[in-house]
């Protein structure tokens, strides 16, 4: 699969500091992947999204040298608006994210084709699609205020989704929920993710991380230490020093190996753990 | 089907009309407000028909079918209109220095204070209260049976820019939403030990608390939803579509032309008073 976004030589300063958010960073995003982010608050996960978005230097302004590619493409060569339905963006804030201006569900969702000039007819068939993904179909004729947490990141994602973008880029979106919101967040992210779609997560919850992503980005200081397939990085215990939290069955594997068990490998996750922890118990047994 | 269950049917004809004749409803009922303020020469420096006029809202708030919502969102009106009439008659004893106050009523409490309704101050108030009450409950009676989204629809179907659209009715609707925010905040707060029901004192004491973290939390989260806007494509540069369709019910050129006609024979009428 070809590249779809390129990070080439990125350092990036916001307005006003001396210290890049972003140092010389380089990457190839490619297309129908997951991408997990992860790295210690401060990280650059946040700017590194932006700057894939076009928001950086775009909305943020600041100073930033090398280029973001987009399918070949510079993001400054993209006319405004055109990012949009390239690329989805899902923030934190589940409330920060509503428009403010629909009295129901429904015409939340639909704002973003009705701001893209979509024909009526294929308005509704897209936002009932894209109502049945998140799956808040049943809260349609709801006040966006009035919905749970959950249910409002649904919402935002259903927003986002109803656009079709190549690329989902989700910033935390489950960091102010409770755990039943975030549960019903990951259901759709699942999803998104049987349906082969490009999607950069960055999520401090690594066991989920672990769960759903094809390869990791891990950033630290703004640079990054990291890159590479699920396995590989996540089950790195070297990694915890740069205080890049791993999934709690990674270090307990790590923690038994030390201990002298033999594990054929350190599981990321929980089917692994089983697998590998109950294979090396057996063969102790023997 | 979803479509179809988001736009407006009323009933009634009058809270049906297309929200620009209501604006001009608003504008020609104000305007013959401030006409009949000035009408007061015969009347002993009282405005009796400005007092009258404002019947005028109510019957119009009546016929529109909207009559619970209206004297429901009323009192806050209210409570302006008496602090205003009271304030003033109080108070302003005469209009200039030369001529002496007239006292329509004195209460001797003891030597030196002694509170006294002024014809003047009462004169003024009743004048600058009626013009507020009449020009709130106007807008009451628009508010109460319009919706912000019609008004908004209409407003950018009459040319004006989506993104004056966009302002006006995000903060129409961020009023409620503040509103909850506020009472979320003073919870927190109480539950931290601040004071937050109780005498006037107390309240006041509690505004800093309540308002410090409203007002910068507004102010923070206004970059996300900046980028929000931007992600569902706010700034595209392309004809928009809309989801509601507004429709006219029949009523408005008649109620525009009853107002019109009333603001005509006020005018009319000050204009006889003036020559005559």
């Amino acid at each position: 699969m070809g590249a779809v976004i390129e990070l080439k030589n990125l350092t990036y300063n916001y307005p006003l500091t001396s210290k890049p958010a972003i140092k010389n960073l380089s990457l190839s995003i490619e297309k129908g992947r997951f991408y997990g982010v992860i790295g210690p608050n401060g990280a650059g996960k946040t700017t590194l999204c932006a700057l894939i978005r076009g928001f950086a230097p775009g909305f943020y302004q600041g100073e930033l040298k090398g280029e973001v590619l987009i399918e070949g493409r510079p993001t400054t060569d993209y006319a405004e608006g055109e990012l949009s339905l390239k690329i989805g963006y899902v923030f934190q804030n589940p409330f920060n994210q509503i428009s403010g201006v629909k009295d129901t569900v429904f015409e939340e969702v639909a704002y973003g084709l009705e701001n893209f000039g979509v024909p009526i007819d294929e308005i509704e068939e897209r936002v009932i699609n894209a109502m049945r993904l998140t799956d808040i179909e049943a809260l349609a004729m709801n006040k966006p205020f009035k919905l749970s947490g959950g249910q409002q990141q649904r919402m935002a994602l259903a927003s986002i989704l109803v656009l079709e973008p190549d690329i989902l880029v989700i910033d935390e979106p489950t960091s102010q929920l409770d755990p039943e919101g975030t549960e019903s967040v990951f259901k759709v992210i699942e999803t998104l993710k049987r349906q082969k779609r490009t999607v950069i997560l960055v999520e401090h919850k690594v066991d989920l991380i672990a769960e759903y992503a094809d390869d990791i980005i891990v950033l630290n200081s703004g640079e990054l230490i990291r890159f590479g397939p699920k396995q590989e990085i996540l089950s790195d215990i070297s990694l915890e020093e740069k205080g890049v939290q791993l999934p709690q069955y990674a270090v307990l594997g790590n923690k038994l190996r030390e201990a002298g068990l033999e594990l054929e490998y350190i599981p990321i996750n929980e089917a692994q753990a089983v697998e590998v922890i109950s294979a090396a118990m057996r063969k102790g047994a023997r | 089907m979803y479509i179809e269950k988001i736009q407006i049917s009323k009933e009634n004809r009058l809270e049906g009309m297309y929200p620009v004749a209501k604006l001009w409803v608003v504008l020609f009922y104000f305007a013959t407000s401030v006409v009949l303020a000035s009408m007061s020469a015969p009347f002993d420096g009282y405005s009796p028909l400005l007092y009258l006029w404002f019947f005028g809202v109510i019957v119009l708030a009546v016929l529109t079918g909207i009559s619970k919502r209206f004297f429901k969102a009323l009192p806050t009106v209210l409570t302006i209109f008496i602090i205003v009439v009271i304030v003033q008659a109080f108070i302003v004893e005469t209009g200039d220095s030369l001529t002496p106050g007239v006292a329509l009523w004195r209460w001797n409490i003891s030597e030196g204070f002694h509170p006294t309704i002024w014809k003047y101050g009462l004169q003024n108030g009743l004048r600058l209260g009626f013009n507020i009450l009449n020009g709130a409950s106007i807008f009451v009676w628009l508010f109460q049976s319009t919706k912000n989204k019609e008004l908004s629809r209409a407003l950018e179907e009459r040319g004006m820019n989506h993104k004056v659209v966009f302002v006006f009715l995000s903060s129409l609707e961020m009023i409620g939403v503040l509103g909850a925010k506020s009472k979320t905040i003073m919870n927190a707060q109480q539950a931290r030990g601040v004071e937050t029901q109780g005498n006037l004192l107390v309240r006041a004491k509690a505004f800093f608390p309540t308002m410090v973290p409203l007002v910068l939390g507004s102010i923070t989260d206004t970059e996300e939803r900046v980028l929000t806007m931007e992600s569902k494509g706010f700034n595209a540069p392309c004809e928009k579509t809309h989801l509601l369709n507004l429709k006219k019910s029949g009523a408005e050129k008649p109620c525009v032309a009853v107002f019109i006609a009333l603001f005509a024979i006020a005018l009319i009428g000050r204009i006889l008073m003036w020559v005559l």
